[in-house]
């Protein structure tokens, strides 16, 4: 019950033992930020949270289902906006202000976020090499790419993506539906990596797969990160690979941060019962 | 070096590829030249004559409505040769299915023969039904019953065998696991399965049985279609359009009511006990009441039987084969009034399908409703009466057929083309929303490959049907082969008759058989 005088409005720490991590700015700034679907019965899935995130950070936010992990992942890119979502508050990504741009900024501004769905959401009727193409969308010129006509580099690239993720040369030319779950979600991280994101967003990109090729899918996201630093938020319901990957647990529970603290400093245990736990201790 | 084979290689596979492709749209072209040459289509008379339609649908407004107490018992025929052609078809259907699926019987040698004759009923056009029993057993309501039953059969079986085979074993399993015997699993994991779909499958048909019933009387197998041939004949148009908005009326209402029976069944909602009874009492009832009054006698049942097995018995050892060559070539020309028609349907359903969706487009709803109604509208026109009209504009001959076919193909393809829009998975489209891609690369690369392939299949399957359609339009003159049978059938000429049968069942089936093949390759790559 002692965790009860921690959890509201916990204010994100600074990390100053995280070494090779710049620690001037962030990347991600996160500000009383409301999401609220409208309807008869109107849902607060998020409630007045604030963060900060912090170039080449890799977290994870934990949280059981409802408790908004995907609203605040979905808010960061304004996906949210396609569920009719309200979001109030202020979100700034790079230093822009994301809630307040224009369509085209919007555009610009995702074509930056890596976003990795749970269902992988490849589109099943295309080759393998077009749907991790799709990821340099927003580079390629319309005309080009309406035609189907990618630049050469960027089919090199994209070669290079998969092969990097793990789907080898000879099967860039199957169709997505042909691949298994986890071959799929390789996709996706490939078609976010074709983005050179400064940022990747996950929702929940393993918990549709058995737990080896999550294992090997988590993995993936964790070389990424410290390969090129690529800073990486991963949406996790599942406890055993919250304290497996993650560096910077953040929380989550009706819609609120009740934690924002490093793997060190996690006690496991009363953290499992205050998450995942049925008490009635966060109400 | 292996790396330079390999390259080479690759680009020798690009360039076979591009090959293909540019010999491909040249098929096509020519495919598509051919068939425009031999349906006479010109954009230069279509856009010349087209005002006479608007011309001819001024003169027929407004209706004339004093005939209607003259229509009344007409239209009251339609609708009871549409009910009891269903129930007789209904029941002919059921050992067709029992026996045409592998579910009781596992022995090919009664499944296969069963397929076979389920397959050649249902190659026979609807309207070709109706002149072999107008033949068989004279004219009237009786003729119209029998060519109904016979249409209903071929649909239902085929459609509920194939319910049949795709039906879901995990159950059947799950029955059998716990020592059931074969008719048990029968009662208690076949049939709970299968009667939903079968009713389903009944009711679709007796939505199709009213539209040809209204048009039968056309070759003289009763029903209000006959005071439209006469109507047309004196060129009194404002009774024509009274029929035609009678016709409308009727086909409009049970749309809507058997669209209302049907969703409780789909979705198994519970009536209760007393409206269930008085719904069975009501059917009980109608069909009584049509079997009554459309006072089939049995003598000329037995003539009826007589007739065909003398056209099975003419068609074998007398055939009229100095007309074979004449049928084939109408035959070919039925079905490139079906191609252009076809096709040229598409191409006004696909945009439409895309307004008629509310997803993706940004309309506004009132707007993709109304969009919404236009192929139901259209769908409750037979394709009969639009050719009747077109023959009236265009004069006789493949053109009329063409647009008949082109207009009255909307109905479906619209209808269902907007359903595979809104059906679309919007998981791809924020896949690519969340990489910054633009409105028009996301409809490229997240909307067309998913609706593509089901429009081309839905298309094709589209063509099979028109195909059918075409091959009996030319019964009231607009071309192909149903030309040819009308002139066979006014001179009493059934060898002929039987020799056009000779052509269009095979033809149907390949055309069937080829469209299921590239369907399927459409939808599973």
């Amino acid at each position: 019950m002692g965790l009860e005088a921690l959890s509201p409005f916990c204010i994100p720490l600074l990390y100053s033992f995280k070494i090779g991590v710049s620690m001037a700015t962030p990347i991600l700034r996160i500000r009383n930020l409301t999401v609220i679907y409208p309807g008869v019965h109107p849902v607060k899935a998020l409630d007045n949270v604030s963060l900060d995130i912090y170039p080449g950070e890799f977290v994870v936010v934990a949280g059981v289902s409802g408790s908004g992990k995907s609203t605040l992942l979905r808010a960061i890119n304004r996906l949210a906006e396609n569920d009719h979502a309200r979001i109030e508050g202020e979100i700034y990504f790079d230093g822009v202000n994301v809630l307040k741009a224009s369509r085209r900024q919007l555009r610009e501004l995702r074509s930056h976020i890596g976003f990795i769905f749970q269902e992988y959401n490849v589109v099943e009727r295309l080759p393998v090499l077009t749907n991790t193409l799709v990821g340099s969308l927003a580079h390629v010129g319309l005309l080009r790419s309406l035609l189907g006509r990618f630049p050469r580099e960027q089919i090199e690239r994209a070669r290079q993506a998969l092969v990097r993720v793990g789907i080898p040369q000879p099967r860039h030319g199957d169709r997505a539906a042909r691949l298994s779950g986890g071959q799929k979600q390789r996709v996706g991280i490939a078609r976010a990596l074709m983005q050179k994101p400064k940022l990747i967003l996950a929702d929940e990109p393993v918990a549709s797969l058995d737990p080896i090729t999550a294992n090997v899918v988590m993995n993936i996201f964790k070389k990424i990160n410290e390969d090129e630093g690529i800073t990486t938020i991963i949406n996790l319901h599942d406890p055993v690979l919250t304290f497996k990957y993650g560096k910077r647990i953040i929380g989550l529970k009706g819609g609120r941060i009740i934690y924002d603290k490093p793997i060190s400093a996690i006690n496991r245990e009363t953290f499992e019962e205050d998450i995942y736990g049925t008490g009635d201790s966060g109400d | 070096m292996a790396q330079g084979i390999a390259e080479t290689r690759l680009s020798v596979t690009i360039w076979l590829r591009r090959i293909g492709l540019v010999v491909g749209l040249l098929g096509l072209g020519a495919l598509y030249g051919w068939a425009l040459r031999g349906v006479e289509f010109d954009l230069f008379s279509v856009f010349k004559y087209g005002g006479k339609f608007f011309e001819l649908l001024g003169r027929m407004y407004p209706p004339d409505f004093s005939p209607l107490p003259n229509l009344v018992r007409p239209l009251l025929q339609t609708l009871q040769m549409a009910t009891l052609g269903t129930f007789i078809g209904a029941l002919m259907a059921l050992p067709l299915v029992v026996f045409g699926s592998q579910l009781v019987v596992r022995s090919a040698v009664i499944y296969w023969p069963v397929r076979t004759v389920l397959n050649v009923m249902r190659t026979i056009p609807d309207l070709l039904y109706a002149v072999l029993f107008v033949a068989a057993m004279g004219f009237g309501p009786a003729a119209g019953v029998g060519a109904l039953s016979f249409f209903a059969c071929g649909i239902i079986a085929k459609l509920t065998s194939e319910s049949a085979d795709n039906i879901n074993p995990k159950p059947i399993e799950a029955v059998e696991a716990v020592g059931a015997g074969k008719l048990q699993v029968i009662r208690y994991a076949v049939l709970p399965q299968l009667i939903p779909a079968y009713i389903d499958h009944v009711i679709y048909v007796f939505e199709l049985n009213v539209r040809v019933s209204a048009v039968m009387g056309y070759v003289g197998a009763g029903g209000i279609g006959m005071q439209l041939t006469t109507a047309m004949e004196w060129r009194n148009y404002p009774q024509v359009l009274t029929i035609a908005l009678l016709i409308f009326a009727l086909v409009l209402v049970i749309d809507l009511l058997a669209n209302r029976i049907r969703d409780a069944f789909v979705q198994g909602i519970a009536w209760p006990r007393p409206l269930r009874f008085l719904g069975l009492g009501a059917l009980v009832a109608l069909i009584t009441w049509a079997f009554i009054s459309l006072e089939i006698d049995v003598d000329r049942l037995i003539r009826g039987v007589d007739y065909f097995r003398n056209l099975v018995w003419a068609i074998i050892t007398e055939p009229a084969t100095e007309y074979l060559g004449l049928a084939i070539q109408r035959m070919v020309q039925s079905v490139q009034i079906a191609l252009v028609g076809t096709t040229i349907s598409f191409l006004i359903s696909v945009p439409l399908g895309f307004l008629a969706s509310r997803r993706h487009v940004g309309m506004p709803v009132v707007f993709a409703v109304g969009m919404k109604q236009i192929p139901n509208v259209i769908r409750a026109f037979p394709e009969l009466i639009l050719a009747i009209f077109f023959i009236a504009t265009f004069g006789p001959g493949p053109l009329a057929g063409v647009l008949a076919i082109a207009i009255h193909s909307v109905g479906t393809l619209g209808k269902f083309n907007a359903e595979i829009v809104e059906k679309i998975r919007k998981e791809p489209v924020e896949a690519l929303q969340s990489s910054g891609a633009s409105r028009l690369q996301i409809f490229r690369y997240a909307v067309l490959p998913q609706v593509l392939p089901e429009f081309l299949a839905l298309f094709i399957y589209r063509f099979e049907i028109s195909v059918r359609a075409a091959s009996v339009l030319g019964i009231v003159g607009a071309g192909g082969i149903g030309s040819l049978i009308n002139e066979a059938q006014s001179y009493r000429a059934w060898d002929i008759v039987g020799i056009c049968l000779v052509v269009i069942i095979p033809t149907v089936m390949v055309i069937d058989f080829l469209s299921a093949r590239i369907r399927k390759k459409l939808i599973e790559g």
